[in-house]
């Protein structure tokens, strides 16, 4: 008679828990059954998603503002300062860019006329 | 590598666009509790949705290059970038490790 009354007393304890989750408002689900619930619970994270790729507007507030930056100077840039030092040398041993209207195609088109 | 990013925004739209419907479909499908033709339908209307629209397809790039691997989600840029940035000071907070 010990079985009958083990299952009578875990019946009894189940009538408690139901009534109890009733009266609290929690949820009774003595068989562990998956209701999906936790995918109610997840948060919307879409819009945080969208917000991913700043726009323009938004990479120039990043950026540090800097005093050359705000007096309109020149920033130091090596590679330009080594460019322009190799154009000079070019120019003097007369192999510099020709000038507007000297070029090969500007006396072609000149000759044609 | 611009044409990355276009993507990866387009489908971060698409997210966002489907998310709620995505919800429903899921929540059906998990749930063991209702009829399993409903969950049926839902696992297959949740096939039916594009792929991009799925979170997981979507991928943290770097915002400057386009660059899909090495990426600081802190920073949202890869790593040549990151270290360019604060070399030159352009990331407030930044310096260079030195003891």
């Amino acid at each position: 008679m010990s079985g009958s009354g083990a299952v009578a007393q875990i019946a009894q304890k189940l009538k408690v828990a139901e009534l109890s989750a009733k009266i609290f408002g929690n949820v009774f689900n003595p068989t562990g059954a998956r209701t999906g619930n936790y995918i109610l619970r997840q948060n919307f994270r879409g819009e945080h998603m969208v917000r991913y790729y700043p726009s323009e507007q938004e990479i120039n507030l990043t950026k540090v503002p800097r005093l050359s930056r705000l007096l309109g100077e020149k920033q130091y840039d090596p590679d330009e300062i080594d460019r322009l030092n190799v154009v000079d040398k070019r120019r003097a041993r007369g192999k510099g860019a020709p000038k507007k209207g000297e070029g090969k195609r500007a006396l072609l088109a000149k000759k044609k006329r | 590598m611009r044409s990355r990013v276009l993507r990866d925004i387009k489908a971060r739209r698409a997210v966002v666009g489907k998310e709620l419907e995505r919800t429903i479909w899921r929540f059906l499908s998990r749930n063991t509790t209702i009829e399993p033709q409903i969950r049926m339908q839902a696992q297959l209307a949740l096939n039916r949705t594009p792929r991009e629209a799925c979170p997981t397809a979507i991928k943290n790039r770097c915002i400057l290059t386009g660059r899909g691997r090495g990426v600081f989600n802190q920073w949202r840029m890869c790593r040549f970038q990151f270290r360019m940035q604060a070399l030159n000071g352009d990331l407030p907070g930044v310096d260079k490790a030195s003891w």
